[in-house]
């Protein structure tokens, strides 16, 4: 697969404090990896080392195949976008003057058209002579994005991008990314505390936690991971697959003498039917409905402990 | 790098804060001129008024106020770039730490340059006309003018750098402004010890603060002391300086 990043042992350390701790994380060209972390778990720390504005404590990392310590990096850093801790913007400007400012800084020669298409994309295209210090909090995030999506970039780095937008500016700030995803094959690298945004957006998720990063994995692992399941406590488990058969259910999982897991939508009673005839007493049924939120919480107690 | 410029160029022409500081300079520079004329006038039969000329017009221009003006200006500007987010956007874009310094530098000189011929044009034009310039060598009056160019240049530098590795807008102000204050005073303490004193610690005190500074080289223009041509090597020895060893200093620096 060909990476748009891939980080090895990277760290980062104030006064000997390792605030990012050897991560090594891979993101796909074409992936939305989501990555999730309590607030001081090293999320934007990450972004920032790999934006090039914090030096790394040890490590490595690469950008399309360029590795951070090779000269070429800041010609590579070009096909990359960003939104890390706060949008840039220029209080005393217009959207329009802050997103010729950047076109004008990356060397893009891009015309009025492209502006007007980048501030239309993301709802800021009747703002006219508004400077942006009148700006709303979600109408700034919006031009950040703007200002990051100006470049035409092929990656794109958001650190909390949806923070501040009211919950219809989330949805679009979700189809948005989307779009660009699908439509301009645009890689994203997205953190966010809003994990069912999360959940809907991305295709891999990364989990941080203390500077380590527990897990990574993808929306397909996820989702199997945290699909709703019952967990049947019986008197035994001997003919079990039998009452499985019976009614067709072809994923479960034996848990233990006593317990077993079911991932299919089946009435208790049809349950209780079945594992009678199999000779088995059903004693306790319960859900298993885990989300994002939930596994993550879950990992996290799992990492405390 | 001519991208860079492009984009500083196009943000300082449409701050107000430029426009504000070439008018503080011109309207202080004016002041002066008008209480020297107001001076000359008085005086009209004195001895005194009929020996003012230009010359002296553009000695007393040599007052320090480039000096805060590049410093308000270099504060203003690069820790605007950091507090709007924008060096972190060109920093990520791959713009470059070097290139954002030396596009950053060339900036905040061309403000200061401006500052100091905003000053100039009064002390040419409007002094050129009231006092003339009978009897004025005009290779010192050159001179000067060349040293001046290189004062603004080296402060130009040295707040730039501020600015730039400080990050903070109140850091790089009070650091800046606290610096030419500081710097003025001991010079002038040391030029008063000197004299007073009459001690060769003093004196080599004072030649040091005096010659190595931008600051300094104003009471050296004033007194008549100094070398013109010395003091620009000097003041470019300060932007060799900032271009060397900045962008070493930047490249570690952990950008806010």
């Amino acid at each position: 697969m060909d990476y748009v990043l891939e980080t090895q042992d990277l760290t980062k350390a104030y006064a000997g404090v390792p605030v990012v701790n050897g991560v090594s994380m891979r993101i796909g060209r074409g992936e939305i990896y989501g990555f999730v972390g309590r607030n001081g778990a090293g999320k934007t720390t990450l972004m920032r080392l790999i934006g090039g504005l914090i030096a790394k404590s040890g490590g490595a990392f690469s950008l399309f195949g360029c590795p951070d310590s090779d000269a070429r990096i800041d010609g590579v850093r070009r096909k990359v976008g960003a939104i890390i801790e706060a949008p840039a913007v220029y209080p005393a400007f217009t959207a329009y003057q802050n997103l010729k400012m950047q076109c004008l800084a990356c060397g893009t020669e891009q015309d009025d058209r492209a502006i007007k298409e980048a501030l239309d994309l993301v709802g800021l295209g009747g703002t006219g002579d508004k400077k942006a210090k009148n700006f709303s909090l979600g109408m700034r995030q919006r031009l950040g994005i703007a200002s990051a999506l100006v470049t035409r970039p092929e990656f794109l780095i958001l650190d909390e991008p949806v923070n501040g937008l009211d919950p219809q500016g989330i949805v679009e700030m979700r189809e948005l990314l989307k779009r660009l995803n699908r439509e301009r094959g645009i890689t994203i690298f997205i953190s966010s505390h809003i994990l069912g945004e999360l959940a809907k957006l991305a295709t891999s998720f990364g989990f941080i936690e203390r500077g380590v990063l527990l897990k990574e994995l993808s929306a397909a692992q996820l989702e199997q991971a945290c699909r709703k399941s019952m967990i049947l406590h019986m008197n035994g488990i001997v003919r079990f697959a039998d009452a499985m058969n019976a009614l067709r259910i072809a994923e479960y999982r034996v848990l233990s003498q006593t317990s077993a897991e079911v991932f299919a939508d089946v009435s208790v009673s049809a349950l209780a039917f079945a594992l009678k005839d199999a000779g088995l007493e059903l004693l306790r049924v319960t859900e298993n409905d885990v989300d994002l939120e939930g596994y993550f919480m879950n990992m996290i107690g799992g990492a405390n402990r | 790098m001519k991208q860079l410029l492009r984009a500083d160029f196009y943000r300082l022409l449409r701050s107000k804060f430029f426009y504000i500081l070439l008018a503080v300079a011109f309207g202080l520079s004016l002041i002066s001129f008008l209480l020297y004329l107001a001076i000359a006038r008085l005086a009209e039969e004195d001895l005194f008024a009929l020996l003012l000329t230009a010359e002296d017009l553009q000695i007393l221009s040599f007052d320090g106020t480039v000096g805060y003006c590049a410093a308000i200006a270099a504060a203003i500007f690069i820790c605007g770039d950091y507090s709007g987010g924008g060096m972190r956007n060109k920093i990520v874009a791959g713009c470059g730490r070097r290139k954002i310094f030396y596009s950053k530098l060339i900036v905040c000189s061309v403000v200061s340059v401006a500052v100091y011929l905003a000053m100039q044009v009064v002390v040419f034009a409007f002094g050129g006309a009231a006092f003339g310039w009978q009897g004025v060598s005009g290779y010192d009056v050159a001179c000067r003018f060349v040293a001046g160019l290189f004062m603004s240049l080296a402060y130009a530098a040295i707040f730039a750098s501020f600015a730039l590795l400080l990050q903070k807008l109140s850091s790089a102000l009070v650091l800046g402004v606290v610096c030419i204050f500081a710097v003025t005073l001991v010079t002038s303490l040391l030029a008063v010890a000197e004299q007073s004193l009459d001690m060769a610690a003093f004196e080599w005190l004072y030649k040091i603060f005096a010659h190595l500074t931008p600051m300094g080289h104003n009471s050296l223009i004033q007194t008549g002391a100094g070398n013109f041509w010395a003091l620009s090597a000097i003041s470019a020895a300060w932007v060799v300086l900032a271009v060397v060893a900045v962008p070493i200093c930047f490249k570690r620096c952990d950008i806010r």
